[in-house]
């Protein structure tokens, strides 16, 4: 057991710190995040599609585009720190998820159900 | 309050959901405990008394994730009974329980026992008779944060509750007493062995206190209690070939980094806007100055490790002959 | 003490007594990376409240009325151009040339002041036209989490200034590495939050 674990402490020292990117890394990342950025922009700003489609869009380049950043910027894999940043990492992405749509989902039930007016009504006031 | 269906649902079920990893760690502590030679001193004390009153706490938070019934005891005395047997059976108790186990391990003398026991049995005694009444009192529609409540049948309830909230006042300062004791006594109570307890892992087999440095070289762990294990198969404590140990500097930083954020809280709170400003820069000039410190770490020379360990060696020799 | 009974053929080793030094900051970089999800958290809270209160307009002015979506373009190629630089400047420390670190490092300040002067801009307009803080919930949280973010950059520019003081002074040490790989994690982590703020305040506030 201990000389295992010694043996993975002595591998973390050779691959220390975050990963190292290359100029080939940097200019890849920027490339696809400039296309991935204007692609989004054009489409709200010239609105060819339907309102629908246009947020489906934007929000699946989002999150391409944050993928993208991981892996080219900030080096994310599945090798780097024991694979314990990945950890790290998805554990935060449950908790964002969790965070997010529980606060969606439970703030929508009270504003059904406690709000003094409706919609209507509140756009009227002064 | 306000949720549909499905949101009671969810957050009903996830509540009881609760309760089986609960379930399982009382089970954990109850068979740990199974068969073993039990001491009650006041650390197992504090412990059993934590087991019984969390798990009270616990089946009545079970009672309050079923939907319908926490429409009708939504902020009732129920629900004050309920979390006030989860926090105080199961953080204060817990937390008493540590306080008498590893006292001696921080300062290296044990706590009075006698002020000990008189403080568990009246917080314990106390603790029912203050909280059960209100959970009569809840299921009868008493609702919480009332100044009075005109209902002369229920009155007393109150007292009964009134009285055990006076015993765990008696329970407070006779551990204040406890302390203040232990503290007059402490050549009679003090420990040299570093082990009050015959306890089975590694903080144990330390001095007490312990040396800045915790061990001269680091423990190999054979199974999961460590010292117990060290204990039994005769680990000798390496008496020579020491060297420099690693240390960490230590910085005033860190609370004075604190210090500052507290100082820029009240000036926002109360509109002090220059405090704040005054504050908000002496906060990045306090951070920025810090990072100008390159010398993190520094050696405890082997020299002093042997001195130390030299004196924890003639000490526990007298603890043994003594 | 149990330490009398010897049996020194089974006894094991109970003490490391040849331990090797552990190299100074080795964990330093998981500790960052760590800071950084605690962060996330801290604007997965903010986009939250930002989604939850941002349809509440009070009757006052919406996104459509105050965005400007090329304002924000202009906004976003500032921080990915500062991205790029900062990378370059890394490529640089790899390299071991100096000179070429702080050049990097100072067109990535720029850019980053930019950035914050573009937002500045925005924040004066908005609040010249009544659309403060206190003016609507929707407005309460688009301040928060606009200016959270904003402000993160502010203090990651402070800290390049620090640190291209330190590199010119002390050179590329060992701790001085370290400190620009932790600051480079924190310049392309605001960005990638930079993505959700743009998304879903700026483009999906326009869609409304």
């Amino acid at each position: 057991m201990s000389d295992h674990g010694h043996e993975a402490h002595g591998h973390d020292h050779g691959h220390d710190g975050a990963g190292h990117g290359t100029m080939r890394d940097y200019v890849i990342g920027f490339v696809l995040s400039v296309i991935l950025t204007a692609i989004p922009f054009w489409l709200v700003m010239t609105k060819p599609f339907p309102v629908t489609l246009t947020a489906g869009l934007v929000v699946a380049f989002a999150a391409v585009q944050m993928v993208v950043h991981m892996i080219f910027f900030l080096h994310m894999n599945g090798k780097q720190e024991g694979g314990w940043t990945l950890m790290a990492m998805l554990f935060t992405i449950v908790l964002v998820v969790i965070m997010l749509t529980g606060s969606l989902w439970v703030m929508y039930h009270l504003n059904t159900n406690m709000m003094p007016m409706s919609h209507e009504m509140m756009s009227q006031m002064p | 309050m306000g949720s549909g269906a499905s949101v009671n649902s969810f957050f009903g079920i996830t509540t009881m959901v609760i309760s089986i990893p609960t379930g399982a760690k009382l089970f954990n502590w109850l068979f740990t405990m199974y068969r073993g030679r039990i001491r009650f001193e006041l650390p197992m004390m504090w412990t059993v008394a934590f087991m019984l009153t969390f798990t009270v706490g616990g089946m009545t938070g079970v009672l309050l994730a079923v939907p319908p019934a926490d429409f009708v005891l939504h902020n009732s005395l129920f629900l004050i009974a309920h979390f006030h047997n989860v926090i105080i059976g199961g953080v204060l108790f817990g937390l008493f329980a540590a306080i008498n186990f590893w006292w001696p391990k921080a300062f290296g003398f044990k706590l009075d026992e006698f002020w000990g026991k008189i403080s568990f049995w009246c917080w314990v005694v106390g603790f029912w008779l203050a909280f059960m009444p209100l959970y009569v009192l809840g299921l009868m529609g008493v609702t919480r944060r009332m100044r009075v409540f005109d209902d002369p049948s229920l009155q007393i309830w109150f007292v009964i509750a009134a009285i055990g909230a006076a015993i765990i006042a008696v329970g407070i300062g006779a551990m204040l007493v406890q302390f203040a004791v232990s503290i007059w006594k402490r050549e009679e109570l003090r420990d040299e062995t570093g082990d009050p307890w015959g306890g089975r892992t590694l903080e144990w087999s330390t001095s007490s206190p312990p040396p800045d440095y915790n061990f001269a070289f680091t423990p190999v762990i054979h199974s999961l209690d460590a010292w117990y294990d060290m204990k039994s198969r005769g680990a000798e404590r390496p008496l020579d070939g020491f060297r420099p140990i690693h240390m960490p500097s230590n910085t005033g930083t860190g609370v004075i980094l604190a210090g500052i954020s507290a100082v820029i809280g009240f000036a926002l709170i109360w509109y002090i806007w220059w405090l704040a400003a005054v504050g908000f820069v002496g906060l990045i000039a306090v951070a920025i100055g810090h990072t100008f410190n390159y010398k993190r770490d520094f050696h405890i020379p082997a020299e002093t490790v042997a001195t130390t360990e030299a004196e924890r060696t003639r000490v526990l020799a007298g603890a043994a002959g003594a | 003490m149990a330490t009398t009974l010897t049996h020194p053929s089974e006894a094991p080793r109970f003490y490391d007594l040849d331990e090797h030094a552990h190299p100074d900051g080795h964990s330093t970089m998981l500790g960052f990376w760590i800071y950084l999800m605690s962060d996330c958290l801290i604007f997965a809270i903010l986009f939250a409240c930002y989604a939850v209160l941002g349809g509440n307009y009070a009757a006052g002015p919406g996104p459509k009325d105050l965005f400007d979506l090329n304002l924000v373009a202009v906004n976003t190629a500032m921080l990915l151009f500062s991205s790029i630089t900062y990378g370059f400047a890394m490529l640089a420390m790899q390299r071991g040339t100096k000179s070429q670190v702080l050049l990097w490092l100072a067109v990535t300040g720029l850019f980053g002041l930019a950035f914050l002067s573009i937002e500045l801009f925005e924040f004066h307009h908005m609040i010249h036209e009544g659309a403060t803080p206190q003016r609507s919930a929707f407005l309460s949280a688009f301040f928060t989490l606009v200016g959270t973010h904003g402000l993160h950059v502010t203090f990651g520019s402070i800290w390049l200034v620090t640190l291209m003081v330190q590199v010119a002074r002390k050179g590329l040490i060992a701790a001085n590495q370290r400190r620009l790989m932790c600051l480079s994690l924190f310049w392309h982590f605001l960005d990638v939050i930079w993505i959700g703020v743009f998304t879903f305040v700026y483009l999906m506030g326009m869609l409304r």
